[in-house]
Parts: structure tokens; sequence; C-alpha cells
């Protein structure tokens, strides 16, 4: 007999034998009749009692047993395992970037993102935190930034002088010194952190060709390493990308914490749960239980190649307004063209006059024998370069608008695509940051930018990649009858911006069910480990990492 | 008991827990209080 029937067996008895328990007589008298029944009910307490501890016996040790049956189950945490795929897929990630034609240089060297930090509201400290990495970046790439690199006025000379004497890290006096300084400049020079920011780009500037060279020579490392070339790399990311992804979703134990931390009931994902039922109905023009084997996997790669697409739509969604604005710019790029070119001439001008304030200040320092010390001069050259730096700003601001123009006539023709006009956004760092602060409420910079890369180079964005940018079809339109036609149930409106998370939801549910069907534990364990945490808290934690 | 229990399956496992508790409850409140006959 197994030992489920025989504590039912003894519950039984033990039911019969209290439920016959007989507290009274009939026969005696008063006296008697009284101490029967204190008797008997002392017998049957004690009799309950007695049970009762071996059922709590039973209980205790039953517990002890399910917590350790579901300690055992529970998988390995293990997450140095993706390491090498992730070290790879980001490697490659940046070769597509660095091999890109349209991204700047300076965004590919991360010079583009500390000129994005240096704004009027910085504090000093991020200053020079930005200007350090700034000089550091090159010192990276052999390139050793001097005074002389930063002269492009007087007063980010005096400022630079200072801090590149000054420049040690943990030095405690650092700070106060460039406080200092700074506080000394900037009655002279209230445009300081914009001049710094105006002297940095200039140093990328007069770098550029020798910046290109190196990230050349890097490129040509890279292809090496993974013995591949600009054309092949895409597929190679793909490739990768792809299987870290499925090493993430089929890992057991990120799969076991998702139902063990509460963030989704599983009761939902049992077998004969009527949500799980309902959401493999959803998309399945047939009952999903009758499907036969092959017709379940047909639908379940259908539905993994859904997901991947939808997710690219709902980036589209967030990005849509970027690809509209350059539309715009298209259509006006002929007047847009005239306005740059005008403004890069004046730009020119304007900063040849910028040099001249800059030489007669030098002159007025009296530093050689030609030259005589004269402090009116100096005065006036101050006040001229501030007045200068302020003409230059407008026209630096007119020229970050009007460069994507440039961009656009270069890259874009009548029969580009989506996707040409998403990387075309890429080739002005100002204007990309620009847009992408228009697509969310919280701007995180570092984030914003790799999200916006990783929706550029996400493999499934095929369909951003051959749709027209003119076309006049609605994109969900074009997507949901692709899926029809692979034997979804599906609508465009299903998959519509208002729509679409609520799709993703109950697709990401399938996936989740796929995904555990394909790993190293099923749901039933799942569940088991969940019902006994439950009842008994599983310490985690006791399951050491593989390292 | 340990030995006995490896039979089962967990299904099994967690149905058996809950007979226990729920005999352990019935045994609770079968208990005769002072003052009590065995019609309560």
């Amino acid at each position: 007999m197994k030992i489920n029937e025989e504590i039912l067996k003894k519950i039984d008895i033990n039911k019969n034998h209290i439920e016959n328990f007989s507290l009274e007589t009939e026969e005696g008298t008063k006296k008697y009749k009284e101490k029967f029944t204190k008797n008997a009910i002392k017998e049957k307490n004690n009799y309950i009692n007695n049970e009762r501890n071996n059922f709590n016996k039973y209980k205790e040790e039953l517990i002890n047993y399910l917590v350790k049956e579901a300690t055992n189950l529970i998988p390995e945490k293990n997450s140095q395992k993706y390491n090498s795929l992730k070290l790879a897929k980001d490697k490659l990630n940046n070769f597509l970037i660095d091999s890109n034609k349209y991204i700047p240089v300076n965004y590919k060297y991360g010079f583009s993102t500390i000129l994005e930090n240096i704004d009027e509201n910085i504090s000093l400290i991020e200053l020079n935190k930005n200007i350090i990495k700034f000089i550091d970046l090159f010192n990276n790439i052999n390139i050793s930034l001097t005074e002389k690199d930063f002269n492009y006025t007087m007063f980010t000379n005096k400022y630079m002088k200072v801090l590149l004497e000054n420049m040690k890290e943990n030095e405690p006096s650092f700070s106060s010194i460039m406080k200092k300084t700074f506080d000394n400049i900037y009655w002279e020079c209230p445009t300081l952190i914009y001049q710094l920011k105006l002297n940095l780009n200039f140093i990328l500037i007069k770098y550029n060709k020798k910046l290109k060279l190196i990230l050349e020579e890097k490129i040509k490392k890279t292809e090496k390493e993974f013995e591949i070339n600009k054309k092949t790399a895409f597929n190679k990311y793909t490739e990768i990308r792809k299987e870290y992804a499925i090493s993430k979703v089929q890992d057991e134990y990120n799969n076991l914490m998702i139902f063990f931390n509460n963030k989704k009931n599983i009761n939902d994902y049992l077998n004969n749960s009527e949500i799980r039922n309902k959401n493999y109905n959803t998309f399945c023009i047939e009952n999903y239980n009758e499907l036969t084997k092959e017709q379940k996997q047909k639908y379940k790669v259908t539905i993994i190649e859904l997901f991947e697409t939808l997710v690219v739509l709902k980036k589209y969604y967030k990005y849509e307004n970027i690809l509209l604005e350059l539309i715009k710019k298209y259509k006006q790029k002929d007047k847009l063209k005239v306005d740059y070119l005008t403004n890069s001439k004046n730009l020119e001008k304007e900063l040849k006059l910028k040099e001249k304030i800059n030489k007669n200040y030098n002159k007025s320092l009296g530093l050689n024998i030609f030259t005589k010390y004269n402090p009116q001069k100096l005065k006036l050259n101050q006040v001229l370069m501030n007045d200068k730096i302020e003409d230059l700003r407008k026209l630096y601001n007119n020229q970050e608008e009007l460069e994507i123009a440039i961009n656009i006539d270069k890259y874009i023709n009548d029969s580009s695509t989506i996707y040409d006009f998403f990387m075309v956004s890429t080739t002005t760092f100002p204007y990309l940051i620009k847009s992408l602060k228009e697509t969310t409420d919280e701007f995180n910079l570092d984030n914003e930018l790799e999200e916006y890369f990783r929706f550029l180079y996400n493999p499934s964005n095929n369909f951003l990649r051959k749709i027209s940018a003119f076309s006049d079809f609605k994109i969900n339109n074009i997507i949901s009858d692709k899926f029809k036609l692979l034997g979804l149930k599906i609508n465009d409106f299903d998959i519509d911006k208002e729509h679409i998370d609520m799709t993703l939801d109950t697709i990401s549910f399938i996936n989740q069910i796929e995904n555990i069907n394909e790993s190293k534990i099923t749901i039933e364990d799942i569940n088991f480990i969940c019902k006994v945490n439950s009842i008994s808290k599983i310490n985690i934690e006791e399951k050491t990492e593989i390292i | 008991m340990k030995e006995k229990l490896k039979d089962l399956t967990y299904d099994e496992l967690l149905e058996l827990l809950n007979k226990i508790e729920e005999h352990i409850t019935y045994l609770q409140d079968n208990i005769v209080k002072e003052g009590e006959s065995n019609e309560n």
C-alpha cells in the first residue's frame, strides 16, 4: 500500500473511532454517570491529542521532504553562461556602428555624448569630468592633447592650461584650483562653458582625419577576429544576437524566478488554465487544443515571428515622428540646402574674424620683442571675443538644424525606404538627440541611444528595410496581412498604436510557455516549487552560482 | 516514511499534505472542553 493510502486509512480509522466514542452511559447512579463521562472525555481527549501529535509529525516530515524535493528541482543560477555571447554581440554591435557610413566618427568614439553632456546647466565637477574623459579618449588612441589644442579663445586657453597642469586623479586640491580658475575667468567670460564646448568640437574637426584612420584599423581588427567584412557583419550579428536572446529566454533559472518572485501567476500557465486556453486561441483560427502536433509547431514558429515583428513595430511607433519630420525636410531639401550653404559661408567668415581677435589678443600680451604689452587692447579683444562667440552660437545652432538637410540630400531619393530615413537621422548627432528627446518624457542619453541603435540593428526590422518611406499603405495593415497569410487570426486593429501592448502581452504569454517547454524545467516543476514555497519558504540563495 | 514518500507524485504529495492538515483541524475541533458533552 502506498503511504498516502496508508495515511488516508489512518484518518478514516481516527474519524470512526472519534465519532463512536461514547461519553455518556444510561446505567448506574448519577454520580457513576458523571464519573463515567469525566473519564470518557479524558480518554477521548488523550486519544485525539495523541493522534494530533502523530499527524503533526507526519506533516513536519512531509513538509521537510517537499522542501528538499523542491530545492533539488531549482536550477543553478548561471548568468556567466551568456557572458561570452553578450561580449561577442556587443563587439559586433560596435562594429556595425563603427563601419556604418551614416554615423559620424565622433559618436563612434564616444565624443558626441561628452559634448551633449556639456550645457549651461552642468556643474563644475561634471564639466571637468567630461573634459578629462574627452582627453582620456584621445589618450586611449595615443593622441596626447596639449595646451595648444585648447586655444579656441583666450578664455578656454587660460582655463585649460590650469586644468592640464593639475589634471591628476583623486588630487584633493584639483576641485578647489579649478573652481578658483573658473570664478576668475567667469567674470570676464560668462559663456566659458559654451566656449569650452566649442573648443572640444574644434579639436574633433582638427583631428577628424586621424580619428577616421584609427577607426579603420579597429574595424579591420574586428573583421579578422570574427572572420567578417562590412557586408557579412550584420548576418553574424543577427546570428549571435538571436543565440544570446534564446539562451536568456530559455534559461530555466530565469523562467523559474518570474513565477517564484510572483511577477506572474503560475496558475494561469498550467495546462488546464482558462487564461492559457484563451490566449492560445486568440490568434488561432481553429481550437488550439485540437491542432495536430505539426500544426502546433507551425503556430509556435509564426507566433515567435509575429512577436519579434511587433517588438520592432512598437519601437517604430515610438520613433515615427522622427521619420515624418525627415520626410518633411526631404520635401524642403532644396531650400534647406541653400540655407545651409549660406550659413556655412557666414560661419566660415565669423570663424576667421574670431581667429583675428585671438591673434590681436596674443599680440597685446607682449610676449615677444615685436609686440608690446597693452592692457587696454587685451580688455578690448576679450570683449570682442565674447561678442563674436554670441554670433557664432547663432550660426552653430542654425548649422545643427540645417546639416541634416545636406545629409538627406546626400543619402535619400524618391525610392528610399523607412530604414534609410532612420539611418539618416543618425548622421547629425545634435539633431538625433533633439529628436529622441521628443520621443520620451524621461530622457536618459545613453539609454535612449542604446535603444535607438538596438531598434536600427534589430534582425526583425526587415519590413522597415523594404517598405518605401513614401508609401501610402499603413504599416499595421501590411504586417497584419502578412501574418494572416501565414495562418494567424489577426487584424490591423490588434496591432495599431492603441492595441499593440495588449497584443504583445498575449503573445508574450504564449512565448513564455513555449520558452519554458524548450528549457530544462517544466511548468509543472515550477508550479510544484512555487506551491512548496508558499507552504514553507525555500532559501533559493543556497543554490550557488556556477562560474 | 521518507522512503515511502518517494513513491508519490508531486501532486499526490501536495494532496496528502492537504488531507493531513484537514485532519489536524478535525482533531483539534473534536477535543472536548470542560462542561461539553459528546453532543457538541
